[in-house]
């Protein structure tokens, strides 16, 4: 009886310590942050950031008690050209002096209905307005890289409008369109 | 006669003039990017800023044209200037003495619906290889400048092929490329014409 229960503790132990998440930390160097939106109808305009933070709380067998944070630098952005760039931080576009950040805080993780693929809802921050939108994730896996850590691997979509923030430059005049596709492709090593 | 056969010959020519079309890329408003996979766990984004590319047409119609392009090795920008300074060295582009990528268009081809497929040959690090990109036309803009016509082509193409063989063999324990063989172009790309 004794030797059961033993086994039982040791069991439920075994199950606590798979379900409790794991701190990973966001690999900057493997991680990019992208964007595309119409242009003139006629072909997609991209960019990116190139300064951001992020954080993971996460055990895929424990999905929803994971956690995400992401913080990106307004002013980093990059179109491939340095004077668009800083328009871009204009009040036309962004107005990085009073709203230097933008920022994603996740609420809620679930599996999708395709394999390998996680919706991720959140709170979404840009130019001072907060919306709700859901990322679909793809899990890469997990890998233990010798020196170079256990990390693990996603990319992430989304769609937004950005009018709902407040971005409105050249809606009217149709030069730019009004969806904005973000992508993530990410790496995050888990934390000692 | 004569002077009915030379009015021919001239209105031939004007026809031929006329349905000849050159298109310039509007490098403004144009990206050329690519994905590596890395340690079989997600993608290294990277692009190169300076890039030129024209198409040319006798007959003003895509279905058959010429598609030359360029890239300048030395503008690719990663994010990190480390790694495009390491990219720049001869274990990846050896831009010290391959400046260049080029694309030159062997066929234009209608594929379907705004579709098109163009085969060519694709030189990177002094080694040319059969390519061929999928392009799709997003659509076309009629200014006071003149057209706009813009499109998103992809290709793939393994950079053992062309000498970039920088961890070649080198894998993580689950057997993953340390970094992966085949690079991802996605190019966003607007033509002038005038």
């Amino acid at each position: 009886m004794k030797k059961l229960t033993l086994a039982l503790l040791a069991s439920l132990l075994v199950s606590h310590i798979n379900f409790a998440q794991d701190t990973y930390k966001l690999d900057n160097l493997h991680t990019s942050i992208r964007f595309k939106v119409q242009h003139l109808g006629v072909a997609l305009f991209t960019g990116g950031f190139d300064q951001f933070e992020g954080a993971l709380k996460y055990n895929p067998a424990n999905l929803k008690n994971a956690q995400l944070t992401f913080r990106v630098k307004v002013n980093s952005v990059n179109t491939g050209n340095q004077r668009r760039n800083m328009h871009l931080q204009k009040e036309d576009f962004f107005d990085a002096a009073k709203y230097p950040e933008m920022t994603f805080k996740s609420t809620y993780f679930k599996k999708a209905p395709k394999a390998n693929k996680i919706l991720v809802d959140g709170l979404l921050t840009i130019r001072g307005v907060t919306k709700n939108v859901t990322f679909e994730v793809k899990d890469l896996g997990a890998r233990d890289v010798p020196n170079f850590g256990f990390r693990r691997g996603f990319t992430a979509t989304t769609k937004i409008k950005r009018s709902e923030f407040g971005v409105n430059y050249g809606l009217k005049q149709k030069l730019l369109g009004d969806e904005v596709t973000i992508e993530v492709f990410t790496e995050f090593i888990k934390s000692k | 006669m004569k002077k009915v056969f030379l009015t021919f010959a001239a209105l031939g020519l004007m026809a031929s003039v006329s349905f000849a079309q050159t298109w310039k890329a509007d490098t403004y408003h144009s990206w050329v990017n690519f994905q590596v996979m890395h340690q079989g766990l997600s993608f290294v984004n990277g692009s190169f800023s300076k890039f030129d590319a024209t198409i040319e047409s006798n007959n003003g119609k895509l279905d058959g044209a010429k598609l030359t392009a360029s890239i300048d090795v030395s503008s690719v920008n990663t994010g990190n200037q480390k790694r495009d300074g390491h990219l720049q060295a001869p274990d990846f582009f050896d831009a010290a003495k391959y400046s260049k990528a080029t694309f030159v268009s062997k066929k234009f081809k209608k594929a379907g619906k705004n579709k098109y497929k163009i085969t060519g040959d694709l030189t990177i690090k002094g080694v040319t290889k059969p390519f061929t990109f999928v392009a799709k036309q997003l659509g076309t803009f009629k200014g006071k400048n003149g057209t706009k016509t813009g499109f998103t082509a992809t290709g793939t193409f393994n950079r053992h092929d062309f000498n970039i063989s920088y961890g070649k063999g080198k894998k993580t324990p689950s057997g993953a490329e340390a970094l992966g063989s085949d690079v991802k172009l996605v190019i966003n790309i607007e033509f002038a014409s005038k």
